[in-house]
């Protein structure tokens, strides 16, 4: 992994049009600025590795239930 | 064309149904297309089945129907990457999580889905300072009636 030294004020560039400034530091905690295209998503890490955990979670439909009780559930829901 | 499903076996598809995610969704990013699949009678309720991986399906949810009020701040940066111009052109669902064998459901009120359905693109959106979370229980929460 690449770790660069950087000041307040000062940026790094990844390729062409990601650059990412150090704004503020005060103590343990760094404010960062990122100027990225629209299209490339950020996000912070753990909220992120959550989203990715609660994607796969749900990916993962139970073999043995019958979605149509899951329908069941949910038209029940509908109704009440 | 044709569908591969695990679930519902092979499904004859029309080339616009396809909903293109450029960035995949978190956790599974080489997955860029999907087709919402209707499933029963319910109209809220879909398969989002990959269509380059048979055995992978999520099942999502119109979320104004869990709850009558819900609302989705869609940062602008995703609005622009989506070329979202209108409210008409938008659609947003959320992912259901089905847990303890079927038990419990819960829906990613977080991270819905936001689809350009003018261009058939979407992804996921990450909402910031959300007043809900990833794991909205349809069990017990009264607003799961709303309706």
């Amino acid at each position: 992994m690449l770790a660069l030294t950087r000041k307040v004020g000062q940026s790094i560039v990844i390729g062409e049009g990601i650059e990412i400034t150090v704004v503020e530091v005060k103590g343990d905690q760094v404010k960062i600025a990122i100027n990225a295209p629209k299209e490339i998503p950020v996000h912070r890490k753990e909220i992120y590795e959550l989203i990715q955990a609660e994607n796969r979670e749900a990916a993962c439909l139970p073999e043995g239930i019958k979605v149509e009780e899951l329908l069941g559930l949910w038209q029940d829901k509908e109704k009440v | 064309m044709l569908l591969k499903t695990m679930r519902f076996g092979e499904i004859d598809i029309a080339e616009e149904q396809i909903i293109e995610f450029p960035w995949g969704l978190p956790g599974f990013p080489e997955q860029k297309r999907f087709v919402p699949l209707h499933y029963g009678a319910s109209t809220s309720l879909f398969f989002l089945q990959a269509l380059d991986s048979p055995e992978l399906a999520f099942i999502i949810a119109d979320p104004f129907q869990i709850i009558g009020n819900y609302v989705v701040d869609i940062p602008q940066d995703d609005l622009e990457a989506l070329k979202i111009l209108t409210p008409e052109e938008t659609a947003v669902y959320v992912i259901l999580t089905i847990r303890q064998g079927g038990k419990e459901v819960t829906a990613n009120l977080v991270a819905p889905l936001v689809i350009n359905t003018a261009k058939n693109t979407g992804r996921q959106v990450i909402l910031f300072n959300s007043p809900y979370n990833s794991r909205f229980s349809l069990n017990t929460q009264p607003q799961a009636v709303a309706k």
